[in-house]
């Protein structure tokens, strides 16, 4: 930990955002938010419910493009959930203190997301009814074989590193906290009591940090697995010289770090409360993925170069219909201008300032995972879109096409899923021990106090 | 294991036995004779073997015994892992069927597609085997090649490699790749590692004679012998589909006949002759005999898929 602000300084801060959170606007946001995310949650659980029970048919799916939204967004889940474990290892594997207070934020996220890219490639089988069978009847020659056992581990890793952050708090959270969350968080300890020592509450800190080290470890190969082994599922595709490269799975890893970054970001200065408490930290989340952003970009200009220089057909074909195709604006619009362009210019050019801006570096948190989210649709679609034999699509028959739009069951139920997750995701950092030694909750707006003038500072209103 | 190893030892000692015998004196004593080895009775069964005094060979074995366990487990895994591909899938195989699809008698009639779509009932969406233009078009000047498209039924095939549950596998009595209906779950990786387009998912589509539950509604399609109704959410709706070689027309020792009509509809059909479909590992078959005297190509061949279905050009 580094030194303490002074005093005062803490006391402004503290003023600001309860002023902020007085503020119309952001009560306004707050309400929207609340309600859409609600609403998408349920229409979306409805329009699952209708695609599970009426078959993959009612999407806008084909035998050309077999893989659409679902998949993008099962990737795009499981990169966030692998880049922010891999980002809190950083802390309990190489010790890096400065990140400390974000690392149980960053093991959440990646928990949620495991699961939501889990639900998204769920939704996505045809049968999912035998999904079991990935477990019963593997094939070994088979990634994503392997990859279900990944995910296993990996989710194992998850909740043992989540529970052995929380468990203290937990517990003693479970002593004061009465009701039923009393008796959620007495059941979440898992029976470890609280040290009431200051002797024994140091060896257990150390115990932890040892065993969140130990986990760290194990973790870090298993991650790197989860999202690599990822990637492989599609590199080792040879049918499709976009995917069929070696650096694909490192191409997932380094978006995976850029877009788990950005959200750690954005959920940490928007969503959980008391950002400043982390304004050492952030600024040094930000830079870590504004480095590995610019390195994905990177790969993505090598993947461009290698292919345009080879000139063989079937690997320009994607490239092409990426930058020129009816879907360009999702490369050029997203993923080049909102996903890396204006993220940059966000967190690095700060005209006569000097210092980070929080409230900016979650806008360009935002900014970088859906961008991110546009490099995932950009692996999917294009390179299915190619017909693997020339004349094989059709233009009048809707299952032969090679043009894939998703329709409205397609993204109704993944906005759904996502709302879900978001809802999970906000209430467990509002219910759980999110932050060390934090006390708990109890409701946020009676507490504060009434004489705070509401006025909002211009900055936060966008926000 | 052990299987692999006895044979890994005993290739090992075959190679050189006589310089083996000058090289290894033998020793007092007979220590090995009380714990005869698999090994050992397996090397005894040869003839060839026997001029080797034992006590000489325990000396051979027992230098040899460790690393040929090794090669063998390591030959073992990678046999292993070459069985699965279906690359040794051809010692036990009994047919070898294929098709000769000659470029020069298509016509581009497309009624190839009709009688499999007639045979096998496919639904909207779903063909097992399409006519393609110009795939191998020679002269820029000829007229349009076209060549039917049906499963190439490949030796290594790369579709089956990625199915995560083996719903998906080449048939090793005959080599025809096939897919399980009910193991399936629909994850469809098979159709994006087909380098041939040769798979359909079964989106539950219905023609309208099927969509109005006239009497051709009622009649099963007679794929893999199964003969399933067709009923939303059962299989093969929401499988993956694609060319058996109308595997149902075989009879119970796996043998098509052409006379009995019991071959595949594209090849029964086509109105120029241009399917010639056949075990291509019978030489008196006319598939096999085409092979031999015309040119032929095999399409992606460089994706070391070694497609069993070739083009005459």
């Amino acid at each position: 930990m580094s030194t303490t602000p002074p005093f005062e300084e803490t006391l402004a801060e503290g003023l600001r955002e309860i002023r902020i959170r007085q503020s119309r606007p952001y009560r306004a946001l707050r309400a929207v938010l609340n309600v859409t995310s609600w609403a998408l949650a349920i229409v979306g659980m409805a329009v699952l419910v209708y695609r599970l029970t009426a078959g993959v048919g009612v999407t806008n799916l084909g035998s050309i493009v077999p893989w659409g939204l679902w998949v993008a967004f099962y990737i795009f889940f499981i990169g966030l959930s692998a880049g922010s474990f891999l980002l809190s290892s950083l802390v309990f594997v190489f010790g890096n203190k400065s990140l400390e207070p974000l690392a149980r934020l960053a093991v959440l996220q990646a928990l949620v997301c495991l699961l939501l890219g889990l639900a998204f490639i769920f939704v996505d089988l045809g049968h999912p009814e035998r999904f079991l069978n990935v477990i019963v009847h593997p094939q070994w020659r088979s990634v994503l074989a392997w990859e279900i056992w990944f995910y296993n581990a990996y989710l194992a890793v998850l909740l043992v590193e989540l529970y052995l952050l929380m468990r203290c708090d937990l517990s003693r959270w479970a002593r004061v906290v009465p009701g039923v969350w009393g008796r959620v968080y007495r059941v979440l300890a898992l029976g470890f009591s609280f040290p009431d020592t200051n002797e024994e509450r140091a060896a257990h800190e150390r115990t932890t940090a040892k065993w969140t080290k130990l986990v760290g470890i194990i973790g870090i190969p298993v991650a790197l697995g989860v999202h690599g082994g990822t990637g492989a599922i599609f590199a080792v595709v040879k049918a499709r010289p976009e995917w069929y490269t070696p650096i694909f799975p490192l191409v997932f890893i380094i978006s995976a770090l850029a877009s788990g970054g950005g959200l750690l970001l954005f959920a940490r200065v928007f969503v959980q409360p008391e950002p400043e408490r982390d304004a050492k930290a952030l600024p040094l989340v930000a830079d870590l993925v504004a480095g590995f952003l610019l390195f994905d970009v990177l790969l993505l200009f090598l993947e461009f170069l290698i292919s345009i220089y080879g000139g063989i057909p079937d690997h320009i074909a994607p490239f092409q219909l990426m930058t020129r195709g009816p879907f360009a604006w999702v490369f050029w619009g997203q993923q080049i201008l909102l996903g890396v362009a204006v993220p940059m210019l966000i967190l690095y050019t700060r005209p006569g300032k000097s210092k980070y801006k929080l409230e900016e570096i979650g806008v360009a948190g935002l900014f970088i995972f859906v961008g991110i989210f546009a490099v995932r649709l950009n692996i999917v679609i294009p390179a299915l879109a190619v017909p693997v034999l020339p004349g094989l699509d059709s233009t009048t028959a809707v299952r032969l096409a090679s043009l894939y739009v998703p329709n409205w069951v397609e993204w109704l139920s993944s906005l759904g899923l996502v709302a879900l997750g978001a809802r999970v995701a906000y209430l467990a950092m509002r219910r759980l021990p999110m932050r060390e030694h934090q006390d708990w909750p109890q409701r946020g707006p009676a507490r504060t106090p009434q004489r705070v003038p509401a006025r909002a500072p211009a900055a936060t209103t966008a926000s | 294991m052990a299987e692999l190893a006895r044979t890994g030892v005993a290739d090992r000692s075959l190679d050189q036995p006589d310089s083996q015998g000058a090289m290894y004196p033998g020793e007092e004593g007979d220590a090995g004779m009380s714990s005869e080895t698999e090994v050992e009775l397996a090397l005894r069964r040869d003839a060839s073997l026997s001029r080797i005094d034992r006590r000489e060979m325990m000396g051979v074995l027992a230098k040899w015994l460790g690393a040929a366990l090794v090669g063998a487990t390591v030959l073992g895994a990678g046999e292993a892992l070459a069985a699965v591909g279906g690359q040794t899938a051809g010692a036990q195989r009994k047919y070898n069927y294929g098709m000769v699809i000659d470029t020069r008698r298509c016509v581009g009639c497309r009624a190839c597609t009709i009688a499999c779509k007639a045979e096998n009932k496919t639904p909207p969406g779903v063909f097992y085997t399409v006519v393609i233009e110009h795939v191998i078009g020679v002269d820029i000047e000829d007229r349009p090649t076209y060549a039917t498209r049906p499963c190439f039924h490949c030796e290594h095939p790369a579709c089956t490699v990625v199915c995560p549950v083996a719903a998906t596998f080449k048939r090793e009595q005959d080599g025809i790749v096939v897919v399980d209906y009910d193991r399936c779950i629909g994850c469809r990786y098979c159709m994006t590692a087909c380098p041939y387009g040769a798979r359909y998912f079964d989106f539950g589509d219905n023609y309208p004679a099927v969509e109005q539950q006239t009497p051709y509604a009622a009649v099963p399609s007679p794929e893999y012998g199964q003969y399933r109704a067709r009923e939303d959410g059962k299989s093969p709706i929401d499988n993956v589909r694609k060319c058996t070689f109308c595997l149902h027309l075989q009879d119970e020792a796996g043998a098509y006949s052409r006379a009995e009509g019991r071959w595949p509809a594209c090849a029964k059909t086509c109105t120029g002759h241009a399917i010639h479909f056949g075990d291509l590992s019978d030489p008196a078959a006319e598939a096999s005999r085409l092979l031999r005297e015309r040119r032929a190509v095999r399409i992606k061949e460089e994706l070391g898929t070694d497609p069993n279905v070739y083009y005459l050009i």
